[in-house]
């Protein structure tokens, strides 16, 4: 009887810890377009850290967990398509809580802006246009 | 010494250091491109650069962006365009970056085939800000 107990009280605690972890996503899903990085965080009184995130669907994505913020994980597809997520976060709940994010759609858009970090413009020999 | 030995000897000592090898090193796609905690997410895309039949050229920015510390706080941007001759070559664009306002387009039409020079600014609640000069 006493095992039957703890069983359902174990029941309730998870979708109990679930309801209170979110994903929020940083950028509109009209943002979500291939070569771009998708920031996440994750919400929650209990929330301590994101342990992994695992992406199906998709082969062109990767995911990392932010290396400054450890509630925040990024996601980056190469190519258009949809992707599903599966997130583990770790809580200050005896167990580690897992949220799956389904059907994300990454779409299409033209080439990444000709942004060139390692040729300064503005170190050249003409005044700067700001 | 016997043959069974030596044979023994080998497998032993093959099966001992087989995983002795070096590690792969695991490849991990370099997408993050913050070298410090940052205080905003922000991505700008050129989308494409057309040409008028005037010779003029229309640049199409896609911009997206966000207050990393929390993601349902708002924050305030500005876009200002130039050319290295002309400041402010097309009109700027600022405002508030919330919900679906996160994502914006951009253009910004110059008159000469020339370089486009954009400066980013945001602004977070916190007084945060950051600066981020781009060229094409």
């Amino acid at each position: 009887m006493k095992y039957i107990f703890f069983a359902i009280l174990f029941f309730f605690a998870i979708p109990s810890f679930s309801q209170e972890v979110t994903v929020v996503s940083h950028y509109p899903e009209s943002a979500f377009v291939e070569n771009r990085m998708l920031p996440f965080t994750v919400q929650g009184e209990s929330v301590q850290s994101v342990i992994s995130v695992i992406t199906q669907g998709n082969d062109s994505c990767s995911t990392m967990v932010d290396p400054y913020y450890n509630t925040i994980f990024h996601l980056y597809c190469r190519e258009e398509g949809v992707v599903d997520l599966a997130v583990t976060i770790a809580s200050d709940d005896l167990f580690d809580s897992f949220i799956s994010i389904n059907n994300l759609r990454i779409r299409m858009e033209a080439e990444p802006g000709q942004e060139n970090d390692e040729e300064d413009p503005f170190n050249e020999d003409r005044e700067r246009p700001f | 010494m016997n043959i069974f030995y030596r044979l023994g000897l080998l497998s032993l000592c093959f099966f001992l250091f087989q995983n002795c090898g070096s590690f792969e090193k695991a490849e991990v796609d370099n997408f993050y491109s913050y070298n410090e905690p940052p205080d905003f997410y922000y991505d700008l895309k050129l989308l494409r650069v057309e040409l008028d039949q005037n010779q003029r050229q229309r640049y199409t920015f896609d911009l997206a962006m966000s207050y990393a510390h929390d993601p349902d706080q708002s924050i305030t941007y500005q876009v200002l365009f130039s050319t290295l001759d002309i400041s402010g070559v097309c009109r700027g664009q600022d405002g508030t970056a919330d919900d679906d306002t996160k994502h914006v387009r951009l253009e910004c039409l110059i008159p000469v085939e020339d370089r486009l020079f954009l400066q980013l600014t945001l602004l977070g609640p916190r007084d945060e800000e950051v600066v981020r000069q781009y060229s094409f």
